[in-house]
């Protein structure tokens, strides 16, 4: 069985009105960085991911969770 | 109204390394020109020859331009960004040297198993052209196609 990471980085990015590029530049990657790990073609290191949620001041859990295929 | 946005050190770090793949790229189609000049006419020859030094040009511009930019956009305490793992580039570029790696080993064990030391039907520098061209554009190639993820802006 093969496990997969999955991510609510999108939704988030529209709560909070943002585009890849914002939250690119807050978090300190590029745009291409963000918008492959939200597609599922990049999986972020821990400090990405952890930057992330503590971006939107959510547990990481929140944000990205592992799913079977 | 269009607000004008300043590109982040991280995008310029994606966009030096474009235009270092494009140099590579370019220096590959020199060596492919160079690996041809054993197999064609003269006449032939001399269009590439010309051909290859349009391209050596647009080669050093292109890199003059890769070096300019991480010189100019780049600033010295955000130059740690071109090593980081963070990076789908660095990824990228990680995976195209493994790609690059892998055919040239396979091209350097056929050349190795179909020539000897006295039965080669070309000398030494055809080989090292063709090795070149094919790391170069394995390379280069690789690059931009696994760059090409399919990403809109979302806002």
């Amino acid at each position: 069985m093969n496990t997969i990471l999955v991510n609510r980085i999108r939704v988030f990015r529209a709560e909070h009105r943002m585009s890849q590029s914002d939250l690119a530049e807050q978090i300190g990657v590029s745009r291409k960085t963000i918008s492959t790990i939200e597609v599922g073609r990049f999986v972020p290191s821990t400090i990405i991911a952890l930057k992330i949620a503590r971006y939107f001041k959510v547990p990481v859990e929140e944000i990205f969770s592992l799913k079977e295929e | 109204m269009n607000k004008q946005r300043k590109i982040s050190p991280a995008d310029q770090v994606d966009n030096h390394r474009r235009l270092l793949f494009l140099a590579m790229f370019l220096l590959s189609l020199i060596f492919g020109i160079k690996t041809t000049a054993y197999l064609i006419d003269e006449e032939t020859k001399e269009v590439l020859n010309i051909t290859a030094k349009v391209l050596a040009g647009l080669f050093a511009i292109v890199l003059i331009s890769s070096i300019y930019l991480k010189l100019a956009y780049i600033p010295r305490k955000q130059r740690h960004l071109f090593n980081s793992p963070d990076s789908y580039v660095t990824q990228v570029f990680n995976q195209s040297c493994r790609n690059s790696w892998v055919l040239t080993f396979v091209l350097l064990t056929l050349i190795s198993v179909t020539t000897s030391q006295y039965s080669s039907a070309y000398p030494t520098e055809f080989y090292l052209n063709l090795i070149m061209f094919i790391m170069l554009m394995v390379f280069s190639l690789s690059f931009f196609v696994l760059f090409q993820a399919v990403t809109e802006e979302e806002f």
